[in-house]
Order: structure tokens, then sequence, then C-alpha cells
């Protein structure tokens, strides 16, 4: 069924400030979709994000919503949580918000395992700020601050989560907006911490400096150098070079959830 | 009854003319034309309104929510690129 986007978009915000063909619309559609689909209500959602071009999401969206500092989206909305333990809380950070300056607080925030929707808006660059180069900049490509190519290897954002005891994790990309969606709303259903990895295009800030300033032919490259778990199973290392596989990583239900850990404890100390 | 409109209608006040519905659609029922008179330079449209099949590929895709998609089934009354009134459920 159609998706009525007007009851969940403050329609007078509209039209996006983003650039033209930015994926961070693309990825905000498909959580707005995923929460239609679940049928949730705008007042029992809360949507925290950090700074950065994709933490703009949290303007536009008709939720109960807090746009709070550069990096620490995850503490903010852990407090939230553990205030409101029946809220939805939905985390919408950028690559170099939530594992650069935030990435303290992403691994604790995986560790705990607090039931959070985490989307990561992974275009690869710190786009509002100037072009920065971020910990997901892959190597060897360019960027304000490294104008001659970024020598710093780059994190497994998948990796990084699961070392930390993340207890949902997905990959996908702005190429296949409904698969992107299917995983979001997978992770929304999801008691515990989601990780989404949700990969994008930023064609102006990192595509310019990297002969892909259109988006159609950043978004045609993030297609082909995204791979489905399946596919890259029948696949050699030396073919997987360079490429990001998709997918499901880790749905795990028996891990304790803070929130409900939080509650026995305290019910524990009153019963003594 | 049928509506009257064509299956898949963009709203011009949100298009931005990335030209990213224009490569996903399997049917080419979207175009890019040049319009001077927007900031854009260049307006997206719907030039083979027939031709599409409701997949809503462009809709997924659209970073800007300005495309809409009829459900498939719902019939509509809309003028084809060469001029007929024609209707349509899918
Ligand atoms: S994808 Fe959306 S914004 Fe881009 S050209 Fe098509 S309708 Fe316009
Ligand atoms: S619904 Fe499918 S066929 Fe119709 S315009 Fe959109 S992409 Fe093309």
């Amino acid at each position: 069924m159609a998706t009525d986007y007007s009851k969940y978009l403050r329609m007078d915000k509209l039209p996006l400030y983003w650039c033209p063909g930015c994926g961070n619309g693309t990825i905000l559609k498909s959580i707005i979709t995923a929460i239609d689909e679940l049928g949730w209500k705008n007042d029992d959602i809360m949507m925290v994000s950090g700074i950065g071009c994709s933490s703009r999401a949290t303007g536009y969206v008709d939720f109960h919503t807090i746009h709070t500092l550069h990096g620490r989206a995850l503490p903010v909305a852990t407090a939230i949580k553990m205030c409101h333990p029946g809220m939805h809380v939905v985390v919408v950070s950028g690559d170099g918000d939530s594992t650069a300056i935030g990435g303290n607080h992403f691994i604790h925030a995986c560790r705990r395992n607090i039931d959070l929707t985490l989307v990561v808006v992974d275009n690869w660059i710190y786009g509002m700020t100037g072009g920065q180069y971020s910990p997901l900049t892959p190597t060897g490509t360019k960027g304000s601050t490294m104008p001659r190519g970024n020598i710093d290897p780059n994190f497994d954002i998948v990796k990084l989560a699961e070392g930390a005891g993340a207890t949902y994790i997905a990959r996908s990309s702005v190429a296949e907006p409904v698969i992107l969606k299917n995983y979001i709303k997978k992770g929304l259903e999801h008691t515990g911490i989601s990780v989404i990895d949700a990969m994008s295009n930023c064609h102006i800030q990192w595509g310019r400096r990297n002969k892909f300033g259109d988006p159609v032919k950043l978004v045609n490259h993030i297609k082909e150098i995204t791979i489905s778990k399946t596919k890259a199973a029948k696949m050699t290392e030396e073919e997987l070079k360079g490429k990001y596989i998709t997918g499901i990583f880790r749905d795990d239900k028996d891990k304790k959830e803070y929130t409900q850990a939080y509650k026995e404890l305290i019910e524990k100390a009153q019963n003594e | 009854m049928a509506v009257e409109q064509t299956p898949v209608v963009i709203d011009e006040d949100l298009c931005t003319a990335c030209g990213i519905c224009v490569n996903v659609c399997p049917k080419n029922v979207l175009e890019i034309v040049e319009d001077l008179h927007i900031w854009t330079g260049s307006m997206c449209k719907v030039a083979r309104p027939e031709d599409c099949i409701r997949c809503k590929f462009c809709e997924n895709s659209c970073p800007h929510f300005a495309i809409s998609v009829l459900d498939s089934g719902i019939e509509a009354t809309f003028q084809d690129s060469k001029g007929n009134t024609v209707t349509k459920s899918k």
C-alpha cells in the first residue's frame, strides 16, 4: 500500500535542504516507510540525531525529535530510553558522527545492548563541515583534508559492532531502498541495540573529489561494490577486495536488554 | 470510479532533477527536461505515463519525496504521450 509521507513529515519544512540526489533522503524515506508498515504512532517514537547532514533528518519528521551535540546522539538516546522504556528510540547519525567523534559512545551502546535503533548514514565523508575524511572513508580516496588520498585504513562498521557486542547488525545501501527498508524494519522490531549500516551517496563532498560528481554515477558505483552475503560466500578473497558485503550479520535475541536488566535490579533492591 | 491523474505524479516543488528516478525506471517513463525558469535548470517530467507498470522503483529511490505512484489496481484516466485519453488499472 502506498505510504502517505505527509503523516510523518513536517510538510512546511520541505523541500529538503540536502543536495539534489543525496542519499540521506532515501534513507529517511526507508525509515518512514518501515515505521508506517509497523503501524507505530508518531507520539511513541523519539528520533535523536547528532550533527551532520544526515542528522538534519530530525528537523523534517513529525515525531518527538532532538538534535544533539556532535557525536553525542547515543548518550542522549540512552538517557531517553532509560527514562521512557516504552518509547521507540531511533538514532540517525552520520559516519563521522557515530564512529569518530562518537566512537566511544558507539561501542558502549553496543556493549550495553540498550534497545535503540541506530541507523548509520555511511557516506564516507564529513559532508556538512566541508569534506574532511572520516574513519569510514575508503583508503586511497580524496577529501578536503587529504587532497593526495587517504592513507588511513578504514573501519568495517559491521565487524566493529560485532566485536562490541551489538545484537542486531545489518548493512544495505541506497541502491536497494526496499531491502534497506526491510532491514530497518527488522531492526526497529528487535529488542536490544540494532545497528544498520546504510551506505549512502555523497556525490558533492566525496564524489566531486573522486570522479563521482553525479548522483546517478555514484549510486551505480555503490550498487557495483555492494555484494549480498549469499553471493559473497561463493567468491574468493581476491574478488571481494574493496567490496562491501550486505545482509543481516547478527540477529541475537538471547542477550539481556539493558533497560530490562535495570528494571530487574530495581525490583530486586525494593524487595530486599 | 477512475481517478483523473497519471499513475505516477511528480511534485515539482520538491523535485531537484537529480535523475535517480530516470535511472531506475525499467520502462523509461520519466525524463529530465530542461527548464531554465527554475533554479535547478531542469525538471523531471512524466514523459510516457502509459508505459508505467507501477513497480514503484522511482518512488522508493527518490531522495526528495517528490514522486508518488498509484497502487496497482486503482483505475486512472490520463492523457498518454500521443494525446489520447486512456484508462488503466496497472
Ligand atoms: S528522483 Fe526525485 S528528485 Fe530526483 S529527479 Fe526524480 S523526482 Fe526529481
Ligand atoms: S512505477 Fe516503475 S514503471 Fe512507473 S515510473 Fe516508476 S519506476 Fe517507472
